[in-house]
């Protein structure tokens, strides 16, 4: 479909400027394949709008044969929000001038392939999309060779391709056993004996969930993820951490859709509460700014997998699911770009090293503050919108709940120390550089859709119970701005303020310099792997 | 039997030379051992269903299964490419801090 074809073609031209030695057409080219991404989006909106799906099957051939692409709500709220993001990202770039034509090649690729893992209905495209982003990234983490990236990137190629390699074992089980690897014909044959999947293909979705779920980066497998998104260029962390580990989600979670009998879907509430609690208290231990917004990102992954976890069909909690997917992408993505203009006015990393920024970079710290507002959960922004409704589908089930709650206070903790670096003298020591206006172009908007999403947050919520073919719940759309909700928010608030009293203090500090210690290598990532692997098909077996 | 035992061990080698070898580039090839396992195990899985090789020629009707076999060399250019980004990281990563030992460099990059 043409929306994977655009941005590759945007590439090509970006990698013809190389030749030449003119800048300026590589810039418009990446912008206009962007926009055009738009348009389409736009144009293929009517055919989804009530959960219809556009089929496409490549080369023309029969679907069920050929490589089958489909486009729905759901790919196209993540297309969507890959765009955005993306956007923003490109316009951050275009505020500095050091960043050559090789970069918004690879950064081309890197969007068309999410747009395609977005798009693909097929299990062995998926591999393929998936390594042509991988490939991307793993390139632009480690672009510009500075501090650690290209050990960050090393490491993130090892796991991901002994992850990929289980996913095509995965792939090959499901090939014997249903003659083709479309996802379709998985679904037909798993409906045709519901209730009782044969051992190969419970084993093939063990595969499945440790091939994507190491670049979905919930916890055993999220080793990679803080150094990857911390090294990285400034805009390439917002691009990953505010979407692809969603795409890779996305991806999963359709997998996971095709065993609609599967009791290891049980699991997922389970993991997805864990990652955001040690996500959470990962976050208050970290002092580089970057590393605290990774870490913060696997803890609000840990949301979206709980939501998505909690009833399997397409019900309400699926749709906060996208609703989190889409307001963490945004906050995210402003977050690590105001960040990345904070390291870039100022050189400085460390948290405890910054402070004043507010008075000297007024705009920057205008809306850090709004994407502090959006993650930490307070209204009227996004964030609350979307956390308030994964805790009300949480709801039924309190520990599910009270995890929930304890990693929002300790993520709340973390925060307010990051805004600190806004308020407060401006130390003798840092030196702070002006900050092109431009900067504005591609984070004001962010902000603005930041708020956006939290105002009305009932419509919103029917769009994407609408856009997902799910229906809404029998209690009617649910209410965000009651006044218990607010109230739970304003009791949120104030633990994670005293919270943050806590963790100042030095006993805390030092707890928290030791878990800063206890990180896991290569090898431990390898064998968290492999555990977690051999933890899956255990569970399996079991009856 | 016999088969699978060897793509077991081919398999286990791949993934012990991952976690025990200190040096980044073996680790590397333990992963190339690793892909290769996987796919020697398709072909050889995909080749048992018929007898001919899968080219459309004169009196040739008993062809193995193709698809696995297109699936693999997309797996094996896939590969290829990840070595040779792999490699030349690590010939940054050498010039950045003058070892391949991953003790070293995680006692430096993660201090």
């Amino acid at each position: 479909m043409l929306l994977i074809v655009v941005p590759l073609v945007g590439s090509m031209a970006c990698a013809a400027c190389k030749l030449s030695k003119h800048t300026a057409p590589c810039k418009i080219a990446a912008l206009l394949s962007t926009l055009a991404g738009f348009a389409l989006l736009a144009v293929t909106y009517p055919a989804i709008q009530a959960g219809g799906t556009i089929r496409f099957t490549a080369g023309g051939w029969q679907p069920g044969i050929g490589i089958d692409l489909a486009m729905d709500g759901l790919s196209w709220v993540g297309a969507l929000v890959v765009l955005i993001v993306c956007l923003a990202g490109l316009l951050f770039t275009l505020t500095e001038k050091s960043y050559p034509p090789l970069f918004y090649f690879t950064y081309l690729i890197m969007m068309a392939g999410m747009l395609g893992v977005l798009l693909t209905r097929d299990l062995f495209n998926l591999f393929v999309f998936i390594e042509i982003l991988a490939i991307a990234v793993y390139l632009l983490i480690s672009f510009f060779e500075k501090d650690h990236s290209l050990v960050a990137s090393f490491k993130y190629l090892i796991l991901g391709s002994t992850a990929i390699t289980f996913y095509l074992i995965g792939v090959f089980v499901v090939y014997q056993a249903t003659g083709s690897v479309s996802m379709e014909t998985l679904a037909a044959y798993n409906a045709a004996e519901p209730g009782q999947t044969p051992l190969p293909l419970m084993l093939a979705l063990c595969c499945f969930i440790v091939g994507i779920g190491l670049r979905a980066a919930f916890v055993p497998f999220h080793c990679w993820l803080p150094e990857a998104h911390a090294y990285a260029p400034h805009p390439v962390s917002a691009a990953l951490s505010g979407v692809m580990i969603k795409v890779a989600v996305i991806a999963l979670w359709r997998l996971v859709d095709l065993f609609p009998a599967v009791e290891l879907i049980r699991l997922f509430p389970a993991i997805g509460a864990g990652t955001a609690l040690l996500g959470a208290v990962w976050t208050i231990s970290e002092t580089d700014l970057k590393k605290r917004l990774a870490y913060s990102s696997i803890s609000h992954l840990g949301f979206i997998v709980t939501a998505l976890g909690i009833d399997s069909a397409g019900g309400p909690a699926t749709a906060s699911a996208v609703y989190h997917i889409v307001t963490h992408a945004f906050f995210k993505s402003l977050l690590f770009l105001c960040a990345g203009a904070v390291i870039v006015a100022t050189g400085e990393r460390n948290i405890g090293a910054l402070s004043g920024l507010g008075r000297r970079l007024p705009l920057v710290g205008a809306l850090f503050t709004i994407a502090l507002l959006s993650i930490a959960g307070i209204p009227p922004f996004g964030g609350y919108a979307s956390k308030k409704l994964i805790l009300e589908a949480a709801g039924t089930c309190w520990p599910l709940a009270a995890l929930l709650m304890a990693a929002a206070a300790i993520s709340l903790a973390a925060y307010i120390e990051v805004w600190k670096i806004l308020v407060g003298a401006t130390p003798a020591a840092l030196t702070v550089k002006p900050l092109s206006a431009s900067l504005a172009f591609s984070l004001v908007p962010l902000a603005a859709l930041c708020l956006a999403t939290g105002l009305l947050p009932a419509a919103w919520f029917g769009f994407f119970v609408r856009l997902t073919g799910g229906s809404l719940p029998a209690a009617g759309l649910p209410a965000v701005y009651s006044p218990d909700s607010l109230l739970t928010s304003a009791a949120l608030t104030g633990a994670g303020i005293a919270l943050y009293r806590l963790s100042r203090t030095s006993g805390c500090r030092s707890i928290l310099k030791a878990i800063r210690g206890l990180r896991l290598g290569l090898e431990g990532a390898l064998c968290l792997l492999l555990a977690s692997f051999i933890g899956l098909t255990w569970v399996t077996w079991l009856p | 039997m016999l088969v699978a035992t060897l793509f077991a061990m081919l398999f286990s080698l791949g993934l012990w030379g991952l976690l025990s070898k200190r040096h980044l580039l073996k680790k590397l090839l333990a992963l190339n051992i690793l892909n290769s396992t996987v796919i020697m195990l398709f072909i050889y899985l995909g080749s048992l269903s018929g007898s001919d090789a899968p080219i459309m020629l004169k009196g040739v009707t008993e062809t193995v299964d193709p698809l696995p076999q297109a699936f693999m060399l997309t797996a094996i250019v896939v590969g290829v490419s990840l070595t040779a980004l792999g490699v030349s990281l690590l010939y940054k990563i050498h010039q950045q801090y003058g070892t391949l030992d991953m003790k070293a460099i995680e006692r430096e990059s993660m201090a």
